[in-house]
């Protein structure tokens, strides 16, 4: 939609009046004042963006990022190219398959089926062998002897009566 | 590298001048001489904090910002290479500062009105402008102006910026965008939509 001419005119005056608008009187006296003191004092230590900006250049700093994105791209994909020659896959058939060690994993400290590490220092040796010279000798359970009269073994069989 | 409009007409505010020349003025203004500095400011301070204030539509900040960009730009002048006249690079930090200001608060500008000219205070020329045919014909002149600031304040910094250059302060479209780092068909673009969007939100004032 094309904008009314008379209405165009209108709006072009009412914003040409408002360069009539005007701070308080004696405001542009005391304006110059008011810089050159504040420029006097010293000025406010810049952060470290406003230095960077003042001091990079915005270009060369994205050209610089870029090339360290590329190089460490470059040094990414060497280091894997030289890991993948060294463990080169050997002939099918003449490769050999090694025995696990210690395929539960209780000579690696860790519990037997679960991976998961052995707490060492929670872990105590029974109590018998930690101080195998204080006499602490097994002695036999004193147990009833007639407790095993008359019964008979449990893997004997039983003759039948007739 | 356009000429400042200063360099060919007198001061605008302050004292006279017989004879301005920025470039000695900067030149001297980058040795530390305060005169000089004094002498930039006085040349363009009305310039620099009117299109703060139509930017902001309020004193306060105006004053504040104005103050901020001399400030800037005084203690940035070694950069000042001179491409441009150093009026065009004195308005390009008060118009960046200004937005990154309306950007960074985003708050409402609480819109004050200032005090105008004797010849101001008549309005009527203003008023005769503002539609007899509408409800809205016993609208006062500050109510205008409120309304009118009001109307620049939807707009986007950019769109306001380049109406209150072009409109309010009279620069060409060549210098607009130098200030604003594009070129003159962005500049008569941007101009376009802003009034179209202006005259939208001032319709019932403008109807003939």
């Amino acid at each position: 939609m094309e904008p009314d001419p008379k209405e165009f005119d209108k709006l072009q005056k009412l914003l040409a009046s408002k360069e009539k608008e005007k701070p308080a009187e004696g405001f542009f006296d005391r304006f110059s004042d008011q810089v050159l003191t504040r420029l006097e004092e010293p000025a406010p230590k810049p952060t470290l963006w406003e230095r960077l900006n003042d001091q990079v250049d915005p270009l060369r700093a994205a050209a610089a990022i870029f090339a360290v994105i590329i190089g460490a791209a470059l040094l990414f994909g060497l280091d894997e190219a030289n890991n993948m020659a060294e463990t080169e896959p050997e002939p099918l058939g003449q490769a050999e398959e090694e025995p696990l060690a210690d395929p539960l994993g209780q000579g690696q400290n860790t519990l037997a089926g679960s991976g998961l590490p052995l707490n060492k220092s929670e872990a105590q040796p029974p109590r018998i062998l930690m101080n195998p010279d204080t006499g602490a000798a097994p002695r036999p359970a004193k147990v009833d002897p007639s407790f095993y009269r008359n019964k008979t073994a449990s893997n004997t069989v039983e003759k039948l009566k007739h | 590298m356009l000429e400042s409009p200063s360099t060919v007409s007198p001061a605008k505010g302050g004292e006279t001048m017989p004879e301005w020349n920025e470039q000695e003025f900067v030149s001297r203004a980058r040795k530390g001489d305060m005169e000089a500095c004094d002498a930039l400011v006085r040349q363009y301070q009305e310039r620099i904090y009117g299109t703060i204030y139509h930017m902001t539509s309020n004193h306060e900040d105006a004053a504040d910002l104005a103050q901020e960009t001399f400030i800037k730009a005084f203690r940035k002048i070694d950069k000042f290479k001179g491409d441009s006249s150093f009026f065009t690079w004195l308005y390009r930090i008060a118009v960046n500062n200004t937005i990154n200001f309306i950007r960074s608060k985003r708050r409402r500008v609480i819109l004050s009105i200032n005090q105008m000219d004797e010849e101001w205070d008549r309005g009527e020329e203003l008023l005769g402008l503002v539609s007899k045919d509408t409800p809205r014909q016993n609208v006062d002149r500050h109510e205008l102006q409120g309304i009118l600031n009001a109307a620049l304040q939807k707009l986007s910094a950019n769109h306001r910026l380049v109406v209150t250059l072009h409109d309010v302060q009279g620069l060409p479209h060549e210098q607009i965008g130098e200030i604003m780092d594009c070129n003159t068909n962005t500049v008569r673009t941007r101009l376009h939509y802003a009034r179209k969007q202006l005259q939208a939100h001032l319709s019932d004032y403008l109807k003939s």
